[in-house]
């Protein structure tokens, strides 16, 4: 099992594992957090795009935008960090996009694969979106504007 | 004076599949981030080396 798994939240997905819903929990009450893996196509090639946000239930629809404050982050953080294992998991070839809404929610999104690197790099191969437009593998310390991830090879 | 052994159990995180979970793939935010990538991923391509795991056409 992995060490992700001692801090963070336990999951709830569908079937076929491309919805999860966790909840957040601290100062500011539950919040019902949703991961969603889509597919897409790009250059003739399938991909997911992993959207992630709170569920606004007076909106009906996810909020990217909210700060729920609830001192969780890096919690919530390697919850998605262990979706996206169950995700490449079950469709090892398929890739996985993931880009915040903001640049700050990026530079969350890169904290939770720095935050996690011990348990996501020996399975799942990381690149980043450098500002030069370039894919590069992942780094702790550099600034990407976006990520790719894939399910390695088992040899 | 017996020892007892105190066994401490990790807690182990049960995740689990719920058909109670939503289906968000309609969701306009989720809508609008899959736009978003395709045209990220159209303007710069994959990387390199995702692009050798693929078949070639």
């Amino acid at each position: 099992m992995s060490a992700v798994n001692h801090k963070r939240y336990r999951f709830q997905s569908n079937e076929v594992n491309l919805n999860f819903e966790f909840v957040s929990t601290g100062p500011k009450g539950h919040i019902l957090k949703v991961v969603r893996y889509s597919p897409q196509n790009a250059n003739g090639r399938t991909y997911f795009n992993l959207a992630f946000g709170d569920w606004n239930e007076s909106e009906n629809t996810i909020d990217d935008h909210s700060t729920s404050n609830n001192q969780d982050t890096r919690k919530i953080l390697a919850t998605v960090a262990a979706t996206v294992l169950k995700f490449t998991e079950t469709y090892p070839d398929m890739p996985v996009f993931a880009r915040g809404s903001t640049a700050t929610r990026t530079r969350l999104y890169q904290m939770a694969i720095a935050a996690n690197l011990q348990d996501i790099q020996p399975v799942v191969e990381i690149y980043g979106l450098t500002r030069y437009g370039e894919w590069k593998p992942f780094q702790t310390g550099t600034n990407y504007d976006a990520f790719l991830a894939w399910r390695k090879k088992v040899r | 004076m017996s020892v007892q052994k105190k066994h401490h159990r990790k807690k182990s995180l049960k995740d689990v599949v719920s058909s109670s979970v939503r289906d968000y793939g309609n969701d306009p935010f989720v809508l609008k981030k899959a736009r978003e990538s395709k045209m990220t991923l159209e303007k710069h391509g994959f990387p390199k080396a995702l692009e050798k795991r693929w078949p070639k056409a």
